[in-house]
């Protein structure tokens, strides 16, 4: 169990050096709404991603 | 997940109704199904694909209703056919059950008139009963189906696991098993939303900045087919690197062929030693017989004259009892031996009689004949027994000969009568170096169209930040320019999480393999997971450095076991640690305890192999489900992996015969149907059968 806590630490800290190294808070929230949209789409087969996603950058950065 | 049972209902060879419960105790956790050639041990493990992804990989899909209940069946009737498989996950008990129904019709083929439908049903242990609302997913989420490879597999297909060429396959597992296609996606969804920003910019823009997307428009197109050319040479590389590994395989066989090579020649001279010495041993058979063989079929000739002599000594006739000088001293004397004088008459007489003594003569002929055949006779016994050594000898230069025949054939057997002569290895070693040269250049030419897409990136990256500076001010470009630049970002940033945690994981593996391989095969080898996402495998040198391992199927074989057993630990620790980091977007896989089911995995592995890893793996892994048929169960896996057999079955093959031709195996101290011949059927068919201990 160790290991993959480790693992996972190791994972939380890479996360934490890209998403800091993003240069805006827009970013870091178009990037987590991104992800939240593929996992509420991922039983689709045909996803709707695109245009949420479009709207989601609109929203952030106008 | 631990499997708890399998009902195979009508299901390609396995005819009617088949149950397997399987070993769980951890002490006892191996259950081992025994089938012979074609008996279905196969279909078995496809019985589990089938019921928890819906197909198999076989050539004909569509034919898993087993022909025997279709045969069976009449005209008309309908017919079930059912895998279903209990298992325990989290405290609660799943039974994912696929089905499906036939009617069989005129032409005795079949029609699907439902299904294949799944199921999953669920039992709290709290006794709460529900069903899934979306089996499939369920069972996507629970074991994804670009894993079970790794779970459920052949045997024959798992060492290439080990190969060169198998780094795609891995890296995908890797993948899967994190759950990295989230990441792609999102990557692809982020890079197509810039696109669009990027075609509306150009629309709107005017004078330099128009100037700069259509540059960063060209520069994107040039980036797509770099990338189109680069997934080209990354297959060229591996099909390349397959070459090699097949060649190298074929050098690895020659190596392992070598000391069976060896001893082929080293018998042949033998045999040829002993031929020739048999040549000699008949030479002098021959020489013996034609000496003396006659005295040995002739015993009246020597024993005749004495016998005459005997019969004429017996009548008196022989030996002559006066010797001719007797009578010719009684004559001169003229005195008989009675002391009556010897008259004229009888002197006459003497003498008539004495011309008869002739025959003192032929006593002493006799005689000498006598002790000539007593020569004879003693000649005769001595050849007799040189004769009788001389077979001895010869019977035992071909028993010799018939020895090494046999070893000879074992040792040709081994190689499988393939061509290792010099010829043959010097073919192999120059396209080897061919090989290399090849994928040298290949990956040349990869890594520059690598560098050329890394080359267009920081130029599109240029062209972005100048274009952003020169939209300033023009409203509806800026505001564009600086999506453009957001999405660009979040896309750069996921494709480095990505790359970024493969890699961690790929580490963690590289770990796990070499804790894995000391646990179970307790051989002084150096494995590892590299950064390419290979297996490697290195043993001691001559010059006791490690140096790469022989790419033999033994070696390929263990080290893809090991790797596996690794994933399962990979699975668990995933599991008990709960799962990953919430920014990863929530992972699919939420690994767990999973089972190894492995259709005849050891048969290519060498004496030192089977002797610790199947006994080292069943500690690893928390069950183990080994279907095999008996020439590699017994010996060395029996005696390792006997003891842990918890649960024990036969596939108890029914083959078309004259009732007689069957065969019985001896299978965990019972004897056992293995194959059964049955009169008045046309196809196999076979069954399941418990071995209870």
């Amino acid at each position: 169990m160790k290991a993959w806590e480790n693992v996972n630490k190791r994972k939380d800290e890479l996360w934490a050096k890209i998403v800091s190294a993003m240069p805006g808070d827009a970013e870091r929230e178009i990037l987590i709404r991104l992800l939240e949209l593929e996992v509420e789409n991922r039983s689709y087969a045909q996803p709707r991603i695109r245009g949420p996603l479009r709207k989601v950058v609109e929203e952030k950065i106008r | 997940m631990i499997l708890r049972n399998l009902r195979i209902k009508n299901f390609r060879q396995l005819a009617g109704e088949n149950r397997i419960d399987f070993a769980t105790a951890p002490e006892k956790n191996v259950t081992v199904v025994l089938g012979d050639s074609g008996a279905g041990k196969t279909t078995l493990l496809n019985a589990f694909v089938w019921c928890l992804y819906g197909n198999v990989n076989m050539a004909n899909e569509e034919d898993v209703l087993s022909y025997k209940a279709l045969l069976d069946a009449p005209i008309g009737s309908k017919l079930a056919l059912e895998v279903s498989l209990v298992f325990e996950n989290d405290g609660a008990t799943y039974t994912v059950t696929r089905e499906a129904e036939y009617r069989k019709e005129d032409g005795g083929k079949p029609t699907c008139l439902r299904g294949p439908d799944v199921r999953v049903d669920k039992v709290t242990a709290t006794g709460t009963t529900t069903s899934e609302p979306d089996a499939q997913r369920f069972v996507d989420m629970l074991l994804p189906k670009g894993l079970s490879g790794f779970f459920l597999f052949r045997g024959e297909d798992m060492e290439e696991f080990a190969r060169q060429e198998a780094a795609a396959h891995l890296r995908g597992g890797v993948e899967v098993f994190l759950d990295v296609k989230i990441l792609d996606s999102a990557v692809k969804h982020a890079d197509q939303v810039r696109e669009e920003f990027e075609k509306e910019l150009r629309q709107v823009s005017t004078g330099d900045v128009l100037e700069l997307s259509n540059r960063i428009a060209g520069l994107t197109a040039d980036k797509a087919e770099q990338e189109e050319k680069l997934d080209e040479a990354e297959h060229n590389v591996a099909a390349l690197e397959k070459s090699k590994s097949e060649v190298n395989r074929k050098l690895a066989e020659v190596e392992e062929a070598r000391p069976f090579l060896e001893q082929q020649k080293s018998l042949a001279e033998s045999i040829a030693n002993l031929d020739k010495l048999l040549a000699e041993r008949y030479e002098a058979l021959n020489s013996i017989v034609s000496r003396d063989g006659f005295l040995w079929f002739a015993p009246d000739v020597l024993d005749r004259p004495d016998a005459l002599a005997q019969a004429a000594v017996q009548r008196g006739e022989l030996p002559a009892n006066i010797k001719p000088a007797f009578v010719d001293d009684r004559i001169a004397l003229r005195k008989c031996i009675c002391g009556a004088d010897i008259t004229e008459e009888m002197k006459s007489r003497l003498l008539e009689w004495r011309q008869c003594t002739g025959l003192a003569g032929i006593d002493e002929e006799i005689h000498s004949l006598r002790s000539a055949v007593k020569d004879m006779k003693v000649r005769r016994e001595d050849s007799w027994k040189a004769f009788g050594n001389q077979r001895g000898l010869i019977a035992e230069t071909l028993r010799q000969i018939s020895e090494e025949t046999g070893r000879l054939s074992v040792a040709t057997t081994t190689l499988h009568g393939r061509d290792f002569g010099l010829d043959y290895i010097t073919k192999l070693q120059e396209h080897l170096r061919g090989l290399v040269d090849d994928i040298i250049g290949a990956k040349t030419s990869r890594n520059r169209i690598a560098d050329r897409i890394s080359e267009i990136e920081r130029d599109i990256a240029t062209l972005s930040a100048e274009r952003n500076k020169k939209a300033k001010g023009q409203e509806a470009s800026e505001t564009l320019s600086r999506r453009i630049a957001a999405i660009a970002n979040v896309g750069t940033s996921l494709r480095a999480m990505r790359d970024g945690w493969v890699s961690i994981v790929q580490e963690d593996l590289d770990g796990k393999l070499k804790v894995t391989w000391h646990e179970i095969a307790q051989l002084d080898r150096q494995v590892g997971f590299t950064k390419e996402f290979r297996l490697t495998m290195k043993e001691l040198g001559g010059y006791n450095e490690w140096v790469p391992a022989a790419p033999s199927q033994a070696n390929e074989c263990a080290l893809s076991i090991a790797f596996i057993a690794s994933l399962v630990r990979l699975a668990r620790d995933m599991h008990q640690a709960g799962r990953g980091a919430p920014a990863s977007g929530g992972m699919l896989f939420r690994g767990g305890e999973f089972p190894l089911v492995m259709d005849a995995p050891f048969a290519k592995m060498d004496r030192d192999f089977k002797e610790r890893i199947p006994e080292g793996l069943r500690r690893v892994v928390p069950q183990i489900v080994l279907i095999t048929n008996n020439e590699q169960w017994k010996g060395v896996i029996a005696d390792r992996l006997g003891p842990y057999a918890g649960k024990s079955y036969v596939i108890e093959l029914h083959r078309p015969g004259d009732g007689e031709d069957g065969k019985q195996v001896e299978f965990l101290s019972q004897t056992v149907e293995y194959v059964v011949s049955e009169r008045g059927i046309i196809r196999d068919w076979s069954i399941l059968k418990e071995v209870k201990r």
